[in-house]
C-alpha cells in the first residue's frame, strides 16, 4: 500500500518542513549513546540489533541505544535525507541511489582500516562497482570520486523472472525474456503475467527484449550488457517504449508489492523479479522457479554508506563490521531471504554459519552452489550494473507513463457503452415499475372516489 | 513612553479575555493555514520552480509531453461516464427511498457501506473480481468508482427529494397533469440542487481517485490522481504541482457552475 499514501505523506511532510521552521529542530541529547539507523522495510533479523547494543557495550563499556527506522523506496529515503533534518548514522540504499546521494555531497569516505570484517565481503561486488561507479562528481571531494571508497555491501542479487514451471514450457523459456512478452503464443499464460511497476526494472527487460529480438536501433548491437542499460537516451528510449507497448497487451498488469502473493496463489504465472524476492516465493509456493535468461541481464547491490553529520562514527563503524562477521551475515540472509554481500567462501569457512544455515534445514552444498542465489558473476559479462537516470529521469518517467496509457485507447468505449446502456435500461425499468404502482394506486384512488360520489349521489 | 505601555496592554488584553464565539473557531482556522492554505502555497510555489529558478518549464514540459494531457482525457471521460452512472442508478433509488416511508431506514443501508473505509472495500473487490476469474481493467474500474462514490449521489438526492412540498405535486395532479409529465414537470426541476451537488460530489473525487484505478486494474490503467502521484513518487514536483493546480482549477471551474446554475441552493441541500 505504500504507493497509495505516498501523495499524501510528500504534502505532510512538505508541511513538517514549514513546522519545524517554527518550532525549531531539536533532538534530545541523551546521556548514554545512540546509533541511527536506517534501513529498508524487513530487511535485517531484529534480533540483532539488542545483540549488537549488547556487545557494544560489552567492547565500549557504554549503553548504546540503535534508533532503527525504514523506508519504501529509495526515493522517499533521498527526500529525507535532502531535507537533513533528522540526524542519521547509517543508511542501507540501493547502488544507484548511493550514486544520488554523492553525487548530493552528503556521503562520508569510509575508512575501511576500522572494519576488521571487511575482506569477508565478496571482492567480485567490488569490482563491479569499480567496472561502473566511477568519475562520480562528488561536491567537496573530487570529480573523479569512486562509489568503492564509500559504501560495504549488505546484499546483493538479479532481475530475473520467476515462474509457474507447471504452467510455463520448455518453449517458452526458451524464449527468454520473450516469457514476459508471451511471445511463444502459450494461452495459458494469457493475463497471467506480471511486470514491475518500475521503471528501471521494466527498462533492462524492455532492452534485454530488443537485444533479443535483433531490433536495437542500428548503432546499439555492439554495446554491452552493461553500456545497453546505462543508456538512456531518445532513440533507445522510443525503441524501448514500443516495445512495451507492445507487451501491455499481453499483461495481467503492474505489480508493486502483490507479486508474490500472486504467484503463490496460481493467479499469475509469470512475473519480472528480485533474486531474493524469487527464492522467497520459491519456498512458499510449488513448482515455482527463476531464472535470468542468457542474453544477460541486471546485477544490483545494496550498501551500508555513513552521512557526512553522522553523530556516532565509532558505533556506526562497528555496527558495520558486526554485519560482516559471517555468522550474523549468515543470520540475515536466513531472515530476509536475500544473498549475503558477504563472500560465500568466508561463509563455508565460518562453523557457525553453516551451522545457521543447517539449523534452517538447508543442504550446505545446494545452498551454495545455486546459480539463482550465487550467479557468477565474475565471469558473467552479460550481467550489468544500472547507473542512476540523473538527467534523464523525468523523459523515463513520461516514457513509463505513456506505454502505461498506452492500451487505455480503444478499450474503454466498449465498456462504457454497454455501462451506460445497462445502467439507463435499469433506470427507465426502475423508474416504470415505480410509475406502474402509481398508476395503479392512482386508479384505485379514482374507483374509491367514484364509489363515494356514487354513495353521496344515492344518499341525496 | 510606549515601551511601558506594553506591558500594561499585555495585561489588559489578558484581562479582557473573554469566551466569545470567535475564540472557539481559532483552532480550527489554525488548522485550515496549516492544513489546507500551507500545502496549496508549497503547491503553488513549486508549479513555478525548474531546477531552483523560477520558470514557466514545468507548463511547458506539460504540456509538450502529451502522455498527460492523454490522462486527464481519460480520467474526465471516466469521471463523466461514473457520475452519469451514479446518477441514472442513484437517482431512481433516492426517488423510491423519499417515497417509502420505510425509505429513511434504507437509506442507512446504503451510507453502511461508506463506514468501511474504501481501500477495504477496493481490496474486497480486487478478490472478487479476481475470484470470478473476471479480466482486471476498465470495466472493473469503472464499476469500483460508482460502487465507492454513489452514496454521495444518493445522499443529497435523497434529501431534496424528501423535502419537496407534496403539494406541488398534488396542484400538477389537481391540474391535470400525467404522472409522467407531473415527475417532469414538477419533481426533476425541484430537485435540481440535489443532483448538482451529486454531480460535484462524484466528478470531482473521480477525476482525482488514485488507489482505486490501481487496485482494480492491476496498475495498468492510470488516471490524472495516478499521474500526479507517479510525478511526486519520483520527485518530479514541479510537474505534479502543475498537475494539481489544473485538478484545483477543475474543482474551482465546476464551483462556479454550479453556482451560476444553482444560485446557491446546491450547497444549502447538500446534507
Amino acid at each position: 500500500m505504500k504507493k497509495i499514501f505516498s501523495l499524501s505523506l510528500v504534502v505532510l511532510l512538505l508541511s513538517a518542513v514549514l513546522l519545524s521552521g517554527i518550532t525549531g529542530c531539536s533532538f534530545a541529547e541523551e546521556p548514554e549513546e545512540t546509533l541511527v539507523i536506517y534501513n529498508w522495510g524487513d530487511y535485517i533479523d531484529e534480533d540483532i540489533e539488542e545483540e549488537f547494543e549488547e556487545y557494544y557495550e560489552s567492547v565500549i563499556g557504554k549503553k548504546l541505544d540503535i534508533v532503527y527506522s525504514t523506508f519504501e523506496t529509495n526515493e522517499i529515503m533521498i527526500t529525507t535525507v535532502e531535507k537533513g533534518e533528522e540526524v542519521i548514522d547509517l543508511i542501507c540504499p540501493s547502488e544507484y541511489a548511493i550514486q544520488k546521494l554523492m553525487e548530493g555531497g552528503y556521503l562520508q569516505k569510509l575508512d575501511y582500516s576500522k572494519i576488521s570484517t571487511y575482506q569477508n565481503v565478496d571482492a567480485e561486488i567490488y569490482n563491479k562497482v569499480k567496472e561502473v561507479f566511477t568519475h562520480i562528481n562528488v561536491p567537496g571531494e573530487g570529480e573523479d570520486e569512486s562509489m568503492a571508497d564509500y559504501f560495504v555491501p549488505y546484499m546483493w542479487g538479479t532481475l530475473g523472472i520467476l515462474y509457474n514451471a507447471d504452467v510455463v514450457t520448455e518453449a517458452d523459456l526458451a524464449e527468454g525474456y520473450g516469457l514476459l512478452w508471451n511471445s511463444a503464443g502459450n494461452p495459458e499464460l494469457e493475463g497471467k503475467i506480471l511486470m514491475k511497476d518500475s521503471i528501471r526494472d521494466s527498462y533492462v527487460a524492455a532492452v534485454m527484449r530488443l537485444k533479443e529480438l535483433d531490433r536495437l536501433p542500428s548503432g546499439y548491437e555492439t554495446l554491452s550488457v552493461q553500456e545497453l542499460i546505462n543508456t538512456v537516451d531518445d532513440t533507445l528510449l522510443q525503441a524501448v517504449e514500443e516495445v512495451l507497448a507492445e507487451q501491455s497487451y499481453a499483461l495481467k498488469g503492474y505489480e508493486v508489492d502483490f507479486g508474490k502473493a500472486q504467484m503463490t496463489s496460481n493467479r499469475a504465472y509469470v512475473d519480472l523479479a528480485w533474486s531474493g524476492d524469487a527464492l522467497w516465493a520459491m519456498e512458499d509456493g510449488e513448482n515455482l522457479d527463476y531464472f535470468v535468461p542468457e542474453i544477460g541481464g541486471n546485477i544490483w547491490f545494496d550498501g551500508w554508506v555513513m552521512l557526512k553529520n553522522a553523530q556516532n562514527v565509532r558505533a556506526a563503524y562497528m555496527f558495520i563490521d558486526y554485519l560482516c562477521r559471517p555468522d550474523i551475515a549468515m543470520r540475515n540472509a536466513m531472515a530476509i531471504g536475500y544473498t549475503s554481500a558477504v563472500d560465500k567462501e568466508a561463509l563455508m569457512a565460518s562453523e557457525e554459519a553453516i551451522a545457521i544455515l543447517e539449523e534452517n534445514e538447508y543442504d550446505v552444498e545446494e545452498f551454495f552452489g545455486d546459480e539463482r542465489r550465487y550467479p557468477d558473476i565474475a565471469s558473467a559479462t552479460t550481467l550489468g550494473v544500472m547507473k542512476d537516470f540523473g538527467e534523464r529521469n523525468s523523459a523515463t518517467i513520461e516514457m513509463w507513463e505513456r506505454v502505461k496509457s498506452s492500451k487505455q485507447n480503444n478499450m474503454w468505449i466498449l465498456w462504457v457503452a454497454i455501462a451506460v446502456v445497462g445502467a439507463g435500461a435499469i433506470g427507465f425499468g426502475v423508474y416504470y415499475l415505480v410509475s406502474h404502482r402509481a398508476n395503479a394506486y392512482r386508479r384505485l384512488i379514482k374507483t374509491a372516489e367514484q364509489i363515494r360520489l356514487e354513495e353521496e349521489g344515492t344518499e341525496q | 513612553m510606549k515601551l511601558k505601555d506594553l506591558p500594561k496592554k499585555a495585561v489588559d488584553k489578558v484581562k479582557n479575555f473573554r469566551l466569545t464565539r470567535r475564540v472557539f473557531s481559532y483552532p480550527y482556522i489554525l488548522f485550515l493555514l496549516l492544513f489546507v492554505v500551507t500545502p496549496l502555497v508549497i503547491v503553488l510555489v513549486n508549479a513555478f520552480i525548474y531546477d531552483g529558478t523560477l520558470s514557466f518549464q514545468n507548463f511547458v514540459d506539460l504540456a509538450t509531453d502529451g502522455s498527460s494531457l492523454k490522462v486527464l482525457g481519460t480520467s474526465i471521460v471516466v469521471g463523466i461516464v461514473t457520475t452519469v452512472i451514479c446518477l441514472l442508478l442513484g437517482y431512481p433509488v433516492a426517488y423510491i427511498l423519499a417515497k417509502w416511508k420505510s425509505g429513511s431506514v434504507l437509506v442507512v443501508l446504503f451510507i453502511l457501506p461508506m463506514w468501511v473505509n474504501f481501500l477495504i472495500r477496493t481490496y474486497a473487490l480486487q478478490t472478487i473480481f479476481e475470484n470470478m476469474a473476471m479480466t482486471l481493467g476498465m470495466g472493473t474500474v469503472i464499476f469500483g468508482m460508482v460502487y465507492n462514490f454513489i452514496p454521495f449521489m444518493i445522499m443529497p438526492l435523497h434529501t431534496t427529494i424528501s423535502n419537496i412540498d407534496k403539494s406541488f405535486k398534488e396542484a400538477a395532479q389537481d391540474l391535470g397533469a400525467s404522472p409522467v409529465q407531473t415527475f417532469f414537470k414538477s419533481t426533476l426541476p425541484l430537485s435540481l440542487p440535489g443532483i448538482i451537488s451529486g454531480i460535484t460530489m462524484v466528478f470531482i473525487p473521480t477525476i482525482s481517485a488514485f488507489a482505486i484505478s490501481q487496485l482494480l486494474s492491476n496498475n495498468s490503467i492510470i488516471l490524472f490522481g495516478d499521474s500526479i502521484n507517479l510525478k511526486f513518487e519520483n520527485k518530479l514536483y514541479g510537474v505534479g504541482s502543475v498537475m494539481s493546480l489544473i485538478m484545483l482549477a477543475l474543482v474551482l471551474l465546476s464551483n462556479f457552475f454550479i453556482n451560476k446554475i444553482n444560485k446557491g441552493e446546491a450547497a444549502k441541500n447538500l446534507w
